[in-house]
């Protein structure tokens, strides 16, 4: 890390020193994050009639996975975690697929308006679904692409590609161009020496990037609630929001089991991964 | 268009091996091509088309439409609810922007100091930017509005609280709706705010400690000046994040009780697959797109002078 600068001067009065103050804060923090989250984790594993109990519980009375089975078995859940992970895969793929090889050029040639280009695409990925939902369903309605997945695929990988692109070029701009121009004198073309030699030497960077497109469209809720919102092709997000939204008729039972479903594997990802979302975040900023 | 391929180093042009394949002029074109007409024409593409399809009387419920110029703009003008819409995501959008950045400067401060635990801290903060904010509403509503009026009125109970139907109560829905968007809002601003704070020169610290500058000062006057390109950033992308916002709002109050709640995002969303009416829908949609342009070239310039200035 970058904290360890040499301090000259008094040695005594070290200026900088972390306030012990700091800690209390650390408890109010973890409560807030913690407590609706600790809440429906272990709600998951009530039974129904612990949850309409007055006072309520906080740690079960008699743990149970039933919920757990009953959200896959009755609300048929699986087929929603399906949906979503191969959306979010695909997009990931095609996402990557493109952004690196405009991210390659990007950072390998120089051309009038790469500026402009790159800041371009920066502005392009903020216009959000909420304004281009309208558009979006009547565009997928004229495609045929209604109810399908491939129509969240393509909406997913034309909002994540700019984003990918600045984190990709970023990790592109630290792999020395001698090793391109060692791979051309050797005769390799450029889309081989991206492939060849760029792509391996930027394992960590695609990592971030992949990683980030996935969380991102593993919550995706609004275009996934218009375009595609049919049983066999909706994702846990939809799923979720019609089992239990707020004209919803199925019991909330199940709400807190489904909630750990859906949460888990980005929860988990993240556990795995947070530096590289987090770094590849910073990309919004930092440029 | 200059050859930009000359970067390769030979002793003399005799040298230079022959390479048939594309035209080293234009190579680039190629490779960016594919990517940037995607993004084209899924993201700028169905802006303009929303821009169109405002000024046609399109409905899903009937076939074919025609052109009718600015009529669905007449009609959001004269609509009833136009005041109290527009009214509620201004209070909306502007309590949850202040709060979200106010919350995140303070907690990502406490964040960086680099204290025993700090990581564990810091891993757990940011953890509710990964869930997806449609299951944050979801949870919340049932926290505060499920069985005897949810687990969060009986822990009020025990602080001697009456029991509050936080969703039946106008005033009360708004508060949550704010603070539910504030608790899922808050780490993207601490990544960002962290991100700027460690890039912050200790020397600076270092010589205003030495000049016998309290805390508070040191925050006043070193923090906040360099800060500022960053928290611009993070007002920009909150104010943005909140008027967009759709997932907690349908989820938590889906606009009510009444329309207590209801805000431009949720008219859009409900004129155009409720009551079909979804050139209404483009037109408000294309109000936010006029909004969001304005933020997007606002943070294009706060953006600017950084990326050229690390560029010299």
């Amino acid at each position: 890390m970058t904290d360890v600068v040499p301090v000259r001067g008094r040695p005594a009065r070290r200026p900088l020193e972390p306030s012990p103050f700091t800690y209390l804060f650390y408890p109010i923090l973890a409560a807030a994050v913690l407590m609706p989250l600790g809440w429906a984790l272990l709600g998951g594993f009530k039974n129904p009639n612990e949850l309409f109990t007055y006072p309520p519980t906080l740690w079960p009375r008699h743990w149970t996975i039933a919920n757990y089975v009953d959200v896959f078995v009755r609300l048929e859940f699986g087929r929603y975690l399906i949906n979503t992970v191969v959306v979010a895969l695909f997009t990931v793929v095609l996402t990557l697929f493109f952004a690196g090889l405009a991210a390659y050029a990007l950072s390998r040639w120089d051309f009038r308006y790469k500026d402009v280009l790159l800041v371009t695409l920066l502005g392009l990925q903020l216009i959000p679904s909420t304004v281009n939902i309208v558009p979006y369903y009547t565009i997928m309605n004229h495609l045929g692409l209604l109810n399908t997945r491939t129509a969240l695929v393509l909406i997913y990988t034309a909002s994540h590609i700019p984003l990918a692109i600045w984190v990709l070029k970023g990790f592109f701009d630290t792999v020395p161009r001698a090793l391109d121009e060692a791979a051309q004198i050797d005769g390799c073309s450029k889309w081989h020496t991206y492939w060849s030699i760029i792509v391996p030497l930027s394992l960590p960077g695609l990592s971030v990037a992949g990683f980030l497109v996935f969380v991102t469209s593993w919550s995706e809720f609004l275009v996934p609630l218009v375009i595609a919102s049919a049983k066999d092709v909706a994702v846990t997000s939809v799923g979720l929001f019609t089992f239990f939204g707020p004209d919803a008729q199925t019991s909330y039972v199940y709400l807190f089991a489904a909630t750990v479903i859906t949460v888990a594997p980005v929860v988990v990802a993240y556990l795995f991964a947070q530096r590289f979302l987090i770094s590849g975040l910073t990309a919004f900023s930092d440029k | 268009m200059q050859s930009t391929a000359q970067t390769i180093p030979l002793p003399s042009s005799r040298r230079r091996i022959p390479r048939p394949r594309l035209p080293r002029v234009n190579g680039f074109f190629f490779f960016i091509l594919p990517g940037v007409s995607f993004v084209l024409s899924l993201t700028l593409f169905p802006a303009l088309y929303g821009i169109y399809i405002s000024l046609t009387n399109l409905n899903l419920g009937y076939v074919g439409y025609s052109f009718v110029g600015l009529e669905n703009y007449g009609r959001l003008l004269e609509w009833d609810d136009l005041g109290l819409v527009t009214r509620n995501t201004l209070g909306f959008v502007a309590s949850v922007v202040v709060l979200q950045v106010a919350i995140g400067l303070l907690v990502s401060i406490l964040l960086n100091q680099k204290l025993v635990g700090h990581q564990v801290m810091r891993s757990l903060t940011i953890l509710p930017w990964v869930l997806p904010s449609v299951v944050v509403g979801l949870v919340f509503a049932q926290i505060f509005g499920g069985s005897r009026l949810g687990i969060a009125n009986y822990v009020l109970s025990l602080f001697g609280v009456g029991q509050m139907s936080w969703l039946a109560d106008p005033a009360l829905a708004m508060a949550l709706l704010v603070a539910v968007s504030v608790w899922r809002g808050v780490p993207f601003t601490v990544i960002i705010l962290l991100g700027g704070l460690q890039t912050l020169p200790r020397e600076l610290y270092e010589a205003a400690v030495i000049d016998g500058a309290t805390a508070w000062q040191r925050f006043r006057y070193v923090t906040l000046p360099l800060l500022k390109p960053i928290l611009m950033i993070s007002l920009i992308m909150g104010t943005g994040g909140a008027l967009n916002s759709l997932d907690i709002p349908l989820a938590l109050t889906g606009g009510g009780p009444g329309s207590a709640t209801e805000l431009f995002s949720i008219s859009l969303y409900k004129q155009s697959f409720f009551h079909l009416d979804i050139s209404y829908g483009a037109a408000i949609g294309t109000v936010m797109l006029v909004v969001n342009l304005v933020l997007i070239v606002l943070y294009l310039l706060v953006l600017q002078p950084r990326r050229s200035a690390n560029h010299d």
